[in-house]
């Protein structure tokens, strides 16, 4: 007999670290994402009863898989007359009906690491909507609950949970291949999964809504899948450059909010509270990145934000190299975003006249129309060229935009100071 | 394998009652490349927006039935093991790179009336019956269009 809590604890971890290994096995058996989730969730639910009984294995991961795999196979066995109604998962490469091993459960090699990739490059294929990509993701590839997601994005637990139907449905009639994309397509299809684990993260470091600005549940999911992605596809760049992109980003979190609650910007931050060997392990990794030509978008991110974490002080911050960082990026990802925070390195370099002049031109573009960062940029530059007055209506087109509380606060708070000249 | 219906989206179909064998030409070598290849199952290439009438509810309007950009100028039906497959079909139609795009959709059920297959022998592929007929009613001459 093992400890209640000690098994509790397996399971949960080998859930948390191991889900989509398990599940993306399943799947290649079950040649359906709905019954291979319904299977993979009982296999964690009996090892929660056979791990007390007996004890905990090994190698988990192989447990559940094999377990997993048994379920599938006997509901298929059982219900093939029902299942064949609806198409299958589509495997394009012909691959055997694994045998399970009877006595050689444990053989780590039942599982081979790429599964998993088929599993996030289905989950993230362009032919779903990119909020569906996302949810996808979270359930399938993470195992987070539906309604954990719908919390996360603020929809209902119905709303979410009809969107993960959705896309599974589609995955199934248009038949969308469970595999990895061929070379040819690699780079294409790679660019949507780092989009949906960036996005994971943004929305994450700052909730775009609600009191809380760090959803660290988020952030940690897109930290492990960044990880999970870097093991299994080591040789890809732009890899590299997002899991090095979230390391620096993620060094500052505790730093970000005061004991208060209250929102400080990167000069007021306490820069002895970073995590240094998270920037450390980054900027190696960057270095590593930027030895091999030429650097994708995520590297020079990683790049610019490593630049800055990395300044004894923010007076002390390389701003020109930063500005060439920038321009760069703007070289191979021509975002109106990208522009806009150039401007805030530029004032810098070329003081702030000469960024309000950036920002101005930037300000025609009409895909920045509804971006709160805009006037809020525009404020902090006004400030600085004394204008308080422009600078306070600024601050207040940015507060109408703003749904996060913990931003909103530093508005409204920015508002109140320029309005009675402070 | 499956069945998708690839849906033509551009400015205006080519197929007007009086274009010449030019106007079309790339969409012919288009459709001739599908057939051969063995993916294409049906083709209908539609006349121009103007000869297009929709209804709505009580109402009859001339014109495509949404009012935008493009219009659906053709669609043709063709088979492939999986949406990565059928998605690299439909990529190679020219009017994706002459301003204009496709969409693709699998197909649920289709049924074609026996005896409206107007393909010149060799065209008509696993022998299925497909009607390809003008907006008159009269046979098109023994070749479907694949293009707009």
């Amino acid at each position: 007999m093992t400890g209640d809590a000690a098994v509790k604890a397996a399971v949960a971890d080998a859930h948390r670290r191991e889900w989509a290994r398990v599940l993306a096995a399943t799947a290649r058996v079950a040649k359906d994402l709905d019954l291979a989730e319904e299977c993979v969730q009982e296999a964690y639910a009996a090892a929660l009863v056979s791990w007390v009984r007996g004890a905990i294995p090994d190698n988990p991961v192989a447990w559940l898989t094999t377990a997993a795999k048994r379920r599938a196979i006997d509901t298929i066995r059982h219900d093939s007359a029902v299942r064949s109604r609806f198409p299958l998962l589509v495997e394009p490469e012909e691959a055997p009906m694994d045998e399970l091993p009877q006595e050689q459960a444990y053989d780590p090699d039942v599982v081979i690491p790429d599964e998993r990739l088929r599993l996030i490059f289905t989950c993230c294929h362009p032919a779903l909507a990119q909020e569906a990509q996302v949810a996808l993701t979270l359930r399938l590839v993470c195992g987070v609950a539906t309604r954990d997601i719908a919390g996360a994005f603020l929809v209902s637990e119905p709303t979410m949970a009809a969107r993960i139907t959705r896309a599974k449905q589609k995955i199934s009639i248009a038949r969308i291949p469970y595999r990895v994309p061929p070379r040819a397509e690699l780079a294409e299809r790679l660019r949507a999964v780092l989009a949906v684990i960036h996005l994971l993260f943004t929305t994450g470091h700052t909730a775009p809504s609600g009191e809380s600005l760090v959803r660290g549940d988020l952030v940690d999911r897109a930290m492990h899948m960044a990880r999970m992605l870097r093991e299994l596809m080591p040789g890809e760049t732009e890899v590299q450059g997002l899991y090095a992109l979230l390391l620096v980003t993620d060094a500052r979190r505790a730093t970000r909010v005061a004991a208060d609650g209250r929102l400080l910007r990167l000069k007021e931050q306490d820069r002895s509270r970073w995590d240094r060997d998270a920037l450390a392990e980054a900027h190696e990794v960057i270095v590593g990145c930027l030895c091999q030509a030429p650097p994708g978008r995520y590297v020079l991110q990683a790049a610019i934000a490593s630049l800055y974490a990395e300044a004894p002080s923010y007076d002390q911050t390389d701003w020109p190299q930063i500005v060439v960082l920038y321009n760069r990026l703007l070289g191979v990802w021509p975002s109106p975003v990208v522009a806009l925070n150039r401007v805030v390195p530029l004032a810098m370099v070329a003081g702030p006249q000469a960024a309000l002049a950036e920002l101005e031109r930037l300000e025609q573009d009409e895909r920045l129309s509804g971006y709160r960062y805009l006037p809020a940029i525009k404020a902090d530059l006004l400030s600085r060229l004394g204008r308080a007055d422009e600078a306070t209506d600024a601050y207040r087109r940015a507060f109408a935009l703003a749904a996060n509380e913990t931003e909103r606060a530093f508005l409204a708070e920015q508002i109140d100071d320029h309005a009675h000249g402070t | 394998m499956a069945q998708y219906a690839v849906l033509i989206y551009v400015h205006d179909s080519a197929h007007a009652p009086d274009a010449t064998p030019e106007d079309i030409e790339t969409c012919d070598q288009h459709s001739d490349q599908l057939v051969e290849s063995g993916a294409q199952l049906a083709a209908y290439a539609l006349t121009p927006r103007d000869m297009a009438t929709s209804i709505r509810g009580d109402i009859i309007t001339d014109g495509p039935f949404i009012d935008s950009k493009e219009v659906v100028a053709g669609f043709y039906v063709i088979e492939a093991p999986d949406l990565d497959a059928a998605l690299a079909i439909a990529r190679l139609n020219p009017v994706v790179r002459d301003g204009g795009g496709v969409e693709v959709r699998p197909v649920h059920s289709s049924y074609v009336a026996p005896g409206h297959s107007s393909y010149v022998a060799g065209q008509d592929v696993a022998g299925q019956d497909v009607a390809g007929r003008d907006v008159a009613g009269r046979d098109v001459a023994g070749r479907d269009q694949a293009a707009g």
